[in-house]
């Protein structure tokens, strides 16, 4: 703990817990500890008790509603949010539409939306990937064309997560079809109950339901949806993923995820009957977890006190997007190791989890991770930037 | 079995894999679960799958280990519910031990289930009756009889025949949609197989294994090669980039090295079927060490479509875990390899 045993520091840790012991119920617990996959009610209902005290967005600055923290206490509240097993916000709301409507949005637009996202009213999705434009956003053919004093888009969009749990949508469309791919793209909010979208389910291989495919068909925005300028979208795009990518080192969640191996460790017993975390190798390979954590976590801290002094984080962040999904895959392959055949039986009914108590959520997280260095930008476009942008390859 | 009949075979089998059910067929109905097909066993036994490995003098066909490994892999690549794999290992191993039961495993009236007990399993055997319960058992949904490898120093190996009293059979699923069942016993009547022979038993099941895991890398290897050069990103298809073809390339070397174990595996238990294959915790740690993480690459190389239930790779991906951890996982093979006597026997 020495980065952050300061008085003010532990102060502000225990103002946190007195919160947390307050409004986190058992109920909100259970379902993180349970779920992958939260549902709608149970994150709005937290994230509400969030915004009610004003710590709705901890990484938004204040005039935007953020409490004004530094990146000390923003890290301690991560932390400790994750170790009291709280649900994890509307990602897409507060991690990637509420900032980019801060640093692009009119202040009708930021008046609008802001205030839904901070108090868990309204949850938001993004339409940037389509069928063929994974790796290669620059690619995408969804248009936007304005018709007097509305766009109309046709398109299709894909990997929604949260889409079925939306009201609004951030999407990328082409405006201007010719020159660059990059040139003619703009940014738009969409709200998710127009006419003309239909959404439709994709299952992932941890037998959950988190992303969406989305069909757009003569979908009518007003003019005042476009964020920002037109034209600018791509510039917005790269500027809300470089966010995104430090949160996707998911750093809190993952010290989170070692402290619980390492209790999986001491519940689960080798042949001879012998707790695992007796075992040196167990305990080496915790070791080593836990160095590459703080490496991690050093990392994420730097770039996040470059945050909270308002510069954006730029590719830099890939480092940590790259280096946290990868200890993301890790840590659950090495449940799945020690879990041995209890990982591998399943409750008779679909999606129903695994048999044996000690396998859950280790199994559905194992599967599911296999997303964390595809997402996001996979980590193959994460080391293209690094190469290209700050190596001059 | 000349190698004219084996092509026939083989042949015959890829038509039939297709035509029941092709793994892209049945991944759409795994909702409901990945069940054995009704009648397969009847089909299989018409097939003459079921007396491939069983010896001429017994009705068989008399195919080598060697030979058997080409239908496994082919059913691999389906990733087919039934449990062939564990047939064909353990078939002509019990005809040994029951001449009289080889025309019964030909025909599918007998088919062979085999507990992967831990070791401190709670078990009991007394008087002749089993106490106890086995949760993963391979091959149970449709077993007329199971073998129990009892957890004890000597190696008893139990069958329970389980038509019998005292058998409760609870649903279950595997990692990937396979259906099975969980026994629990009540003084169910129990028949000792000879003593010793659990380990071996466990050995040829895991070698079934490792031939599975040949035919599952192999599709996946093959289904992703296909995608990448099909998949246009960046102007160009994905094939083109250097950055995966250097992790297509890495993927075949892990493939041809399993290719090679099972291989060998195979020729250790032609030549010497009574004995533990020298070759097994080699091959099978291979499968839970490099096979398991070449198909996560796969996965990574092909992107978001590769985390959908509807396209086969994930499934593969769940197959191969399973593979990968019964009858001994990576950790537990590795330990059972003596350097020396590994390196130096010959």
């Amino acid at each position: 703990m020495g980065l952050f045993d300061t008085p003010e520091l532990r102060a502000f840790r225990a103002e946190v817990r007195a919160f947390l012991a307050e409004h986190l119920d058992d109920e909100l617990v259970q379902a993180t500890r349970a779920g992958l996959h939260l549902p709608r009610e149970t994150v709005a209902r937290w994230q509400a008790a969030l915004g009610r005290r004003g710590w709705g967005a901890p990484h938004w600055p204040a005039s935007a509603g953020g409490p004004g923290w530094d990146e000390a206490r923003r890290y301690i509240f991560e932390e400790e949010t994750a170790f009291a097993d709280a649900p994890l916000g509307d990602v897409l709301g507060l991690f990637l539409a509420g900032p980019m409507l801060i640093a692009e949005g009119s202040p009708a637009q930021r008046a609008r939306y802001l205030p839904g996202i901070l108090h868990g009213q309204e949850f938001w999705c993004q339409g940037f990937s389509e069928p063929n434009a994974g790796s290669d956003l620059a690619s995408l053919k969804t248009t936007a064309r304005l018709e007097g004093d509305e766009w109309v888009i046709d398109g299709q969009k894909t990997w929604l997560s949260g889409g079925h749990m939306a009201d609004q949508m951030f999407l990328l469309a082409r405006t201007e079809p010719l020159g660059r791919p990059q040139a003619g793209l703009s940014m738009f909010v969409v709200d998710m109950r127009l006419p003309g979208l239909s959404l439709q389910p994709i299952l992932t291989i941890d037998e959950g339901h988190s992303v969406n495919a989305l069909f757009i068909d003569g979908v009518r925005i007003p003019a005042a949806n476009l964020v920002g300028q037109r034209g600018q979208g791509w510039t917005y795009a790269k500027d809300l993923l470089a966010r995104e990518r430090v949160n996707n080192a998911q750093a809190a969640r993952t010290k989170r995820d070692i402290v619980a191996l390492e209790q999986l460790a001491r519940r689960l017993t080798d042949d001879a009957g012998r707790p695992l975390a007796d075992d040196p190798r167990v305990r080496r390979r915790l070791a080593s977890l836990t160095a590459d954590f703080i490496a991690l976590e050093s990392a994420v801290l730097g770039v996040v006190a470059e945050q909270m002094a308002g510069r954006e984080p730029g590719p830099a962040a890939s480092t940590l997007k790259i280096r946290g999904s990868e200890l993301q895959q890790r840590v659950t392959e090495t449940a799945m190791g020690w879990l041995g055949r209890a990982g591998l039986l399943l409750q008779p009914g679909y999606g129903s989890g695994p048999l044996d108590e000690a396998a859950t959520g280790w199994v559905e997280r194992h599967l599911f991770r296999r997303v964390v260095t595809i997402y996001a930008g996979s980590n193959e476009i994460q080391k293209s930037i690094i190469a290209k942008s700050l190596l001059g390859m | 079995m000349d190698a004219e009949s084996l092509d026939l075979l083989l042949g015959t089998a890829d038509r039939w894999f297709a035509a029941h059910g092709s793994l892209a067929s049945r991944l759409a109905r795994f909702r409901q679960g990945h069940r054995e097909e009704d009648g397969a066993w009847a089909a299989m036994a018409d097939l003459g799958w079921l007396a491939l490995t069983l010896p001429e003098t017994q009705e068989g066909f008399g195919a080598s280990m060697a030979q058997a490994l080409g239908l496994l892999r082919a059913a691999g690549r389906d990733a087919r519910p039934e449990p062939l794999g564990l047939h064909l290992l353990l078939a002509p191993w019990w005809a040994r031990q029951r001449p009289q039961h080889a025309g019964a495993l030909a025909s599918a009236q007998m088919r062979l289930a085999l507990a992967d007990l831990p070791v401190r399993a709670g078990l009991r055997l007394a008087q002749g009756h089993v106490q106890g319960r086995a949760d993963l058992v391979m091959g149970g949904l449709y077993a007329s009889h199971v073998l129990l490898p009892m957890p004890d120093a000597e190696g008893t190996l139990l069958c329970v025949d389980l038509s019998g009293p005292g058998v409760q059979a609870l649903p279950v699923r595997l990692l990937d949609g396979r259906h099975g069942v969980r026994l629990v016993f009540e003084a169910a009547p129990a028949e000792e197989v000879g003593v010793g022979a659990a380990p071996l038993v466990r050995d040829l099941a895991a070698a079934a294994l490792v031939a599975d895991a040949v035919g599952v890398l192999e599709a996946g290897f093959e289904l992703t090669l296909a995608y990448l050069k099909q998949r246009q990103q960046f102007g160009r298809p994905l094939s083109d980039q250097q950055a995966l073809q250097h992790r297509m390339a890495e993927v075949f070397c892990d493939l041809q090295q399993l290719i090679a174990l099972a291989g060998r595996l195979a020729a250790e238990l032609d030549a010497q079927p009574d004995a533990l294959p020298a070759t097994l915790p080699a091959a099978k740690s291979f499968v839970g060490r490099r096979a398991l993480r070449a198909m996560g690459q796969l996965i990574q190389v092909s992107g978001g479509i590769g985390m959908t239930e509807e396209y086969r790779l994930g499934h593969l991906y769940k197959r191969l875990q399973i593979s990968a951890t019964l009858f001994g996982d990576a950790e537990h093979q590795l330990q059972r390899i003596d350097v020396r006597r590994t390196l130096l026997a010959a």
